[in-house]
C-alpha cells in the first residue's frame, strides 16, 4: 500500500515526467494548442501507459535483457494500435475529440522510459500504479500547459471566453516558440515550489 | 529480469511476443472493420443532413482520375425533386494535412453551405475552419471559383481568409472550387 501511494505521489509531484523528467517533450510542446487537447492526450496516454506497465510487468520474467526494447516497442505499438481501432469502431464521439493524439503516444518516450525504468524490474501491481502515478503526473502537466497556452494565445479555456473582449490574443503562444516558452516557465515555477515544500518538510 | 545469453532462445521469445500482438492485431482489425466502416458512413449522412435538412440521398457515378478531390457526389432528392447536390471532398492541403469537407450546393448553382467533418489544423487558429463564422460564409454564394482574400470580402468571389490561418483557408476553398466546377462541367443542365 505504501509503495502504490509512493508511485502515485512520485508520478505527479516529486518525478512529475514532464517537469522532473522532461520526458514526453514532443506530444507536451506539440499537443498543448488547447486546454481540451492537452487533457485528452494525457488521458489517452495515461490509459496505455498504465496497460504496457500491466503487461510488460507480468513478462518482466520471461522477457531475456537483451531483447527488451523491441519487445517493449511491439507490446507498446499494439496496444495503441487496438485502442485506436477499438474506438474508431465502437467510441465515435470519444475517437471525435482524441482520435488525433493516438498516434502520437507510440513515440512518447514515458511509455518506454516507465517500462524500462520500473515496470521491467517491478511486481505489477506496483507497476499498475506507477504506470497510473506518471500518466496523471502527465495529465496534469499537459492540460496546464493547455490552459496556459490556450488562455495567452485565444483569450479561452476549455473554450469559454476567459480574457475581456480587449484582450487582443498573443498568437504566438499557440505556435511552436509559445510552447517552449510556456514549458520552460511553468518548470520553473513548479521546481522552485517543489523544492521549497521539501525545505519545509 | 533474466539475462539470456543465448542468441536462439532470445530470438524465440521475441518472435512468441510479436506473434501474439500479431494475432491480437488481426482479430481486433476483424472485429472492428464493419464498424468503423458505417461510423464512417453515418458521420457523412450526417454532414449530409446538416446542410440539406430534408431529402434522400443518391449517389451519382463519377469518373474522375485519382487526383481528384472529389470523393463522391449525391443528388439530394425531395418530393421527387432535385435539391441540390452534396460534395463529400478530400484536400490534402490543410496546413496539419488531410482536411475532409461536405459541400452543398443548389440546383442553380449556389452554395447551401459546408462542413468541415475531418481535419488536423491548430486549435484557435486553422481549426476555426470548423467554426460558424467561417462556414457561414459560403452560404448563399453564386460564384464558380471562389478566391481567398485577407481583407473583407467585396464580392460573390471572395472569401475572408481567417487571420493567422491562410493556408487552412485556402485549402477549404480549393476543395470546394472543384466542387463549383464540377458543377459547371456537368450538373449545371442535367434536371
Amino acid at each position: 500500500m505504501k509503495e502504490i501511494l509512493k508511485r502515485l505521489k512520485s508520478g505527479i509531484i516529486d518525478d512529475n515526467p514532464v517537469f522532473v523528467q522532461v520526458l514526453g517533450m514532443c506530444p507536451t510542446l506539440a499537443v498543448t494548442t488547447s486546454a481540451e487537447n492537452g487533457l485528452g492526450m494525457g488521458l489517452a496516454s495515461t490509459s496505455v501507459l498504465v496497460m504496457s506497465n500491466l503487461v510488460i510487468s507480468l513478462l518482466r520474467n520471461i522477457i531475456p535483457a537483451k531483447v527488451r526494447i523491441p519487445a517493449f516497442i511491439v507490446i507498446i505499438a499494439s496496444f495503441v494500435t487496438i485502442v485506436d481501432l477499438l474506438l474508431q469502431a465502437f467510441k465515435p464521439e470519444l475517437y471525435q475529440s482524441l482520435g488525433l493524439f493516438i498516434p502520437l503516444i507510440v513515440v512518447n518516450c514515458v511509455i518506454l522510459g516507465r517500462a524500462e525504468a520500473y515496470a521491467s524490474k517491478n511486481k505489477p501491481v506496483n507497476s499498475f500504479f506507477d504506470g497510473l502515478g506518471m500518466g496523471l503526473g502527465f495529465t496534469f502537466a499537459l492540460t496546464l500547459i493547455g490552459m496556459t497556452r490556450e488562455l495567452l494565445g485565444a483569450g479561452t479555456i476549455f473554450a469559454t471566453r476567459i480574457m475581456p473582449e480587449s484582450y487582443v490574443p498573443a498568437s504566438i503562444f499557440i505556435l511552436a516558440p509559445g510552447a517552449f516558452i510556456v514549458l520552460g516557465m511553468i518548470l520553473a515555477v513548479f521546481n522552485t515550489i517543489k523544492n521549497k515544500m521539501k525545505e519545509e518538510a | 529480469m533474466n539475462n539470456g545469453d543465448n542468441i536462439i532462445k532470445n530470438a524465440m521469445i521475441l518472435f512468441t511476443v510479436t506473434i501474439i500482438a500479431a494475432v491480437l492485431l488481426g482479430f481486433t482489425y476483424e472485429i472492428t472493420i464493419e464498424p468503423i466502416r458505417v461510423q464512417n458512413e453515418l458521420q457523412k449522412t450526417a454532414a449530409f443532413k446538416g446542410i440539406f435538412e430534408t431529402g434522400t440521398f443518391e449517389e451519382l457515378e463519377i469518373n474522375l482520375s485519382e487526383d481528384s478531390k472529389i470523393q463522391s457526389v449525391f443528388k439530394v432528392i425531395q418530393d421527387e425533386e432535385i435539391q441540390g447536390y452534396v460534395f463529400q471532398i478530400d484536400t490534402k492541403e490543410g496546413y496539419g494535412g488531410l482536411i475532409s469537407l461536405v459541400v452543398g450546393l443548389k440546383v442553380d448553382g449556389s452554395m447551401k453551405g459546408i462542413d468541415v467533418i475531418k481535419h488536423g489544423e491548430t486549435p484557435g487558429l486553422g481549426a476555426k475552419i470548423d467554426e460558424t463564422e467561417f462556414k457561414n460564409q459560403f452560404m448563399k454564394r453564386m460564384s464558380t471559383e471562389l478566391i481567398v482574400v485577407k481583407s473583407t470580402s467585396s464580392s460573390d468571389d471572395e472569401i475572408e481568409a481567417i487571420s493567422g490561418a491562410t493556408i487552412s483557408s485556402r485549402a477549404v476553398v480549393g476543395g470546394i472550387n472543384e466542387s463549383l466546377s464540377y458543377f459547371d462541367v456537368y450538373l449545371k443542365e442535367a434536371k
